[in-house]
């Protein structure tokens, strides 16, 4: 604690020593405010966990260790455990998937717009996701670093790759991580920016200007898009279509290309099934041929553009619209961040070509609005799978409950109410998948499993994570799913108190049960459930406190499938137990998680014997 | 003897190690504000078991208190861990040392409301439960925060630590002892699952909360039981008395609140003392006699312009 206090109070003084460098000034700034994020761990309601702990000097380096006061991540997290998950999801597009792929994002501002030099993450816990940081700059967003994630051991790491130069200031940066080769959550403490102030006051008063003219401007004009081509190769390749089809005539004058005319179509297309949406684009300006193949309909019937989140502007919706006749996967997540993409274009497109859509993602999406949602209703009658995740500024959610053919709905983080829950859930009795975590505007948890229970007879997995109006009384009615996979019912602390309710659940085909912070659950709940859940593969049991080592024991023991357990502040169970454990069940990932640091370390023995009285 | 000064000379240098640590924050403040008037405070204390005792930043035994600033309020606070616990395997320092902390980090973070101390101890109450570690056990704790713009002190009280302001040499302002009963004071609690029922838990927002407008010179004393229990009321008022003045003399400040802490101190193992722990047992009918031994601590503060 100590050692971090000397450490930040440096920083602090770093901070606010400007030098002069060529009348430019270097100047190192730490977050200022947390913009946008994938997911927390944290409650809605707390600081614990959440991102906010990004902003400002770092709080915990270089202790190494899981604490509160540092940003962690969740769901679709460390390893790829929740890829085994009964609810894991595909991705609709995988050929679009660059070499390295991103899970999470969080997108942090600075007080002041630099040209950046050095890009700092002060990370306290399992680092190494980190893969990218964008910058935001007056019109685009500009990688400025893309990395394989990499697995660093359990040690504190400032990590500061080198950074491309661009010439434009930025305040606005966004970091991508991806978790797959960590052994458990990651933990962010800081962020640390350094640059160089644009030279004098008035241009970077002008620069400040032009900000806020993204923010509020409609996006499109066509003067403007030349600007945005230069940076989005998936500009450079869709929009040509748009500004020049009066050139067409033009551009077909020499002879097809090849042999290619002598294919049949179809050959043509099941090769091109097989592309990516650039390449698509590119083929589709090589010729009229080409154009007429790439721009087949059949091509685009799941159209995947989250990779490509950070150069999606409306214009692409316009454009693929024509092309999109047959769409039946759309996934629009993480698109449309600061205004890049306007609502009435995503209603346009899905008035268009939303009739035969299946499945939509628009996680994290800004422009879902009361609008967007009701267009969904209104044109995509036969969704099957809807996911909105982070989904904040809707409040209409009730008119979701149109819909009656959803098996999947991942409504994590959003402000949905609790009778628009109840009403949707009531409209899909097929409902398979649901995701309510951290939804803190419901207020009775315990209707929505009521629901569950009397409606979804299917039910496979549902996600109740930091529902704090879950009660007992609630999860007694999912003993109806009889089905049940997947439940996670982490921190949802009004059921903790004891573990009873187990007893009630159908657990024949369960396979992973996340019972994190449940403080209640003791020894012989487990006891009662183990037989009854031989499928079991990951089990759950983070700072369950009165759970002891002989439960362990017969977990490992008599669950032959059990892959993950997680062991973490376990009072009880001592940490040379884990390590026996961990030679006995080579093929079971045991989890313990841990704080190093002095401030954390386990009490005096003496003191529970006092001397002195 | 040779024991005795030993003793003595330890003790001291651990006060004096305490109270420099603080005269750092309050310089700080020092520079944030010129009109607006600010806390100057320093903190001794003792815990009740000194061979065995914590000398943790921020904890005497098991009691905690922190001190810190935002941008427009000082914001300090005690709290003393409930010893009970310990039958149970359960550290009582923890969750005192872990309310205080949570609210150091929530002012620091900016997330509480200067005119609402009672809800940044629930707030840190609250925050406790989202911890992945278990927290266990219960706490009384006294926040104050001063809001520096409209020189307001308001501040939450629950259970029997306590605060005292002497303007002039007077007690204008004092906080209530809130008990169930005799010696059971009201608490904040995270009892083990299982045990609810037979454990007294208080919600936070049964805070008692007081606002008053304070004084440049106004003398603030905020203490655990192990002082209230000790010494008696007009002791403490001639020795806060002596603080008046010293805003910018922390080291003679810190000298006050040495005194009083080391007083309590002794007065706690005195055997043959009617402290005011003993009258309020007479009070109720149990015939003691004698100090308290309890942990001490001692939050001295000073309004300064």
């Amino acid at each position: 604690m100590q050692n971090s206090d000397i450490i930040s109070s440096l920083f602090w003084f770093k901070n606010e020593s400007e030098e002069e460098d060529k009348d430019h000034l270097i100047l190192e700034q730490f977050v200022h405010n947390v913009e946008d994020f994938s997911s927390q761990y944290g409650s809605e309601i707390s600081v614990s966990y959440t991102a906010f702990n990004l902003r400002g000097p770092p709080s915990n380096f270089p202790d190494y260790g899981d604490y509160p006061q540092a940003f962690v991540m969740v769901k679709r997290t460390y390893g790829t455990w929740w890829e085994e998950a009964p609810s894991a999801q595909k991705d609709y597009m995988p050929q679009n998937a660059s070499a390295i792929t991103s899970q999470d994002f969080v997108e942090v501002s600075f007080e002041k717009a630099v040209y950046p030099l050095e890009v700092s993450i002060f990370e306290t816990y399992n680092p190494g996701a980190l893969v990218r940081i964008w910058a935001l700059g007056p019109t685009t967003w500009m990688l400025l670093w893309e990395g394989e994630p990499e697995y660093v051991g359990d040690t504190p790491r400032i990590f500061s790759p080198p950074i491309r130069q661009i010439n434009v200031p930025t305040r606005i940066l966004r970091l991508e991580f991806n978790h797959k080769l960590l052994p458990y959550y990651t933990e962010l403490d800081a962020v640390l920016l350094r640059g160089r102030q644009p030279a004098n006051l008035a241009k970077h008063l002008r620069n400040n200007f032009s900000y806020s003219s993204l923010f509020y401007k409609p996006v499109v004009e066509k003067g403007q898009l030349l600007n945005r081509i230069i940076a989005s190769n998936l500009h450079e390749n869709i929009a040509p279509q748009i500004v020049t089809p009066r050139n067409q005539k033009q551009i077909d004058t020499g002879p097809p290309l090849g042999d290619f005319q002598q294919l049949p179509d179809e050959t043509t297309l099941c090769v091109m099934k097989y592309l990516d949406i650039q390449s698509l684009c590119r083929c589709a300006q090589v010729n009229r041929h080409f154009n007429r193949l790439a721009s087949d309909c059949i091509l685009y019937r799941s159209i995947d553009l989250r990779p490509y989140w950070h150069c999606v502007q409306s214009q692409v919706l316009a454009t693929l619209s024509m092309r999109c006749k047959f769409l039946q996967k759309l996934d629009l997540s993480w698109c449309g961040s600061h205004r890049m993409i306007q609502p009435n274009y995503v209603v346009n497109f899905l008035k268009d070509s939303g009739a035969e859509l299946t499945h939509l993602r628009m996680n994290c999406c800004k422009f879902v609005d009361n609008s967007v949602l009701r267009a969904i209703v209104d044109t995509s009658t036969s969704l099957q799978e809807l996911c909105l995740r982070s989904v904040v500024g809707c409040t209409d959610w009730i008119c979701l409950s149109a819909l009656k053919k959803l098996k999947r709905l991942d409504l994590y983080r959003t402000d949905i109410t609790t009778s628009a829950a109840v009403a949707i859930i009531r409209s899909n009795p097929g409902l398979r998948h649901l995701n309510v975590g951290s939804c803190k505007m419901i207020s009775s948890m315990d209707e929505v499993a009521i629901a569950l229970g009397g409606n979804c007879p299917n039910l496979v997995s549902v996600d109740f994570w930091k529902s704090y109006s879950l009660t007992p009384n609630g999860i007694r009615a999912l003993g109806n799913c009889k089905k049940l996979q997947e439940l996670d019912v982490g921190w949802c602390l009004q059921a903790g108190g004891s573990g009873e309710w187990l007893g009630w659940l159908s657990v024949g085909e369960l396979r992973k049960l996340f019972l994190g912070a449940l403080r209640g659950v003791c020894d012989r709940d487990l006891r009662s459930l183990i037989p009854r859940a031989p499928k079991l593969a990951q089990l759950d049991l983070l700072g369950v406190r009165a759970v002891t080592a002989d439960i362990c024991d017969s977990i490992l023991a008599e669950c032959k499938d059990l892959r993950l357990l997680d062991v973490s502040f376990c009072d009880q169970i001592q940490e040379a137990q884990v390590v026996e454990w961990r030679e006995q069940y080579p093929h079971v990932s045991i989890k313990r998680s841990f704080q190093s640091a002095n401030l954390n370390t386990a009490p005096n023995p003496l003191f529970l014997a006092p001397s002195l009285e | 003897m040779m024991q005795s000064i030993f003793w003595t000379g330890r003790l001291l240098s651990r006060a004096l190690r305490n109270g420099l640590s603080n005269f750092s924050s309050a310089a700080e403040l020092n520079v944030s504000t010129t009109k607006h008037p600010y806390l100057v405070s320093v903190v001794c204390g003792f815990p009740k078991d000194i061979a065995n005792g914590r000398t943790r930043k921020g904890q005497f035994g098991d009691d905690a208190w922190f001190s810190t600033n935002s941008s427009n309020a000082d914001v300090i606070g005690v709290a003393d861990g409930v010893g009970g616990w310990r039958a149970y395997g359960i550290d009582p320092g923890e969750f005192s040392s872990y309310l205080m902390r949570t609210c150091e980090r929530l002012v620091q973070m900016g997330h509480f409301k200067m005119t609402e101390p009672g809800d940044l101890l629930a707030k840190s109450y609250y925050e406790l439960l989202e911890h992945k570690k278990p927290i266990l056990g219960s706490s009384t704790a006294c926040v104050m925060i001063l809001d520096r713009s409209e020189s307001v002190m308001r501040a939450a009280n629950i259970g029997d630590s306590g605060y005292m302001v002497v303007r002039g040499g007077r007690v204008v302002h004092r906080s209530h002892e809130q008990q169930h009963y005799f010696n059971t004071p009201y608490q904040l609690s995270l009892p083990p699952p299982g045990h609810d029922r037979n454990v007294l838990s208080d919600r936070p927002e049964s805070a008692e909360t007081s606002e008053f407008t304070v004084e440049c010179g106004d003398v603030i004393l905020v203490a655990t039981d192990g002082v209230f229990d000790n010494v008696p009321e007009p002791v403490l008022v001639a020795e806060m008395r002596r603080a008046q003045g010293l805003a910018g003399e922390t080291k003679k400040l810190q000298a006050v609140a040495n005194s009083i802490a080391w007083m309590a101190r002794n007065l706690s193992f005195d055997g043959c003392y009617m402290s005011p722990f003993a009258k309020s047992a007479r009070q109720n009918g149990i015939d003691a006699i004698g100090g308290k031994p309890d942990d001490i601590t001692v939050l001295l503060a000073i309004v300064a312009l």
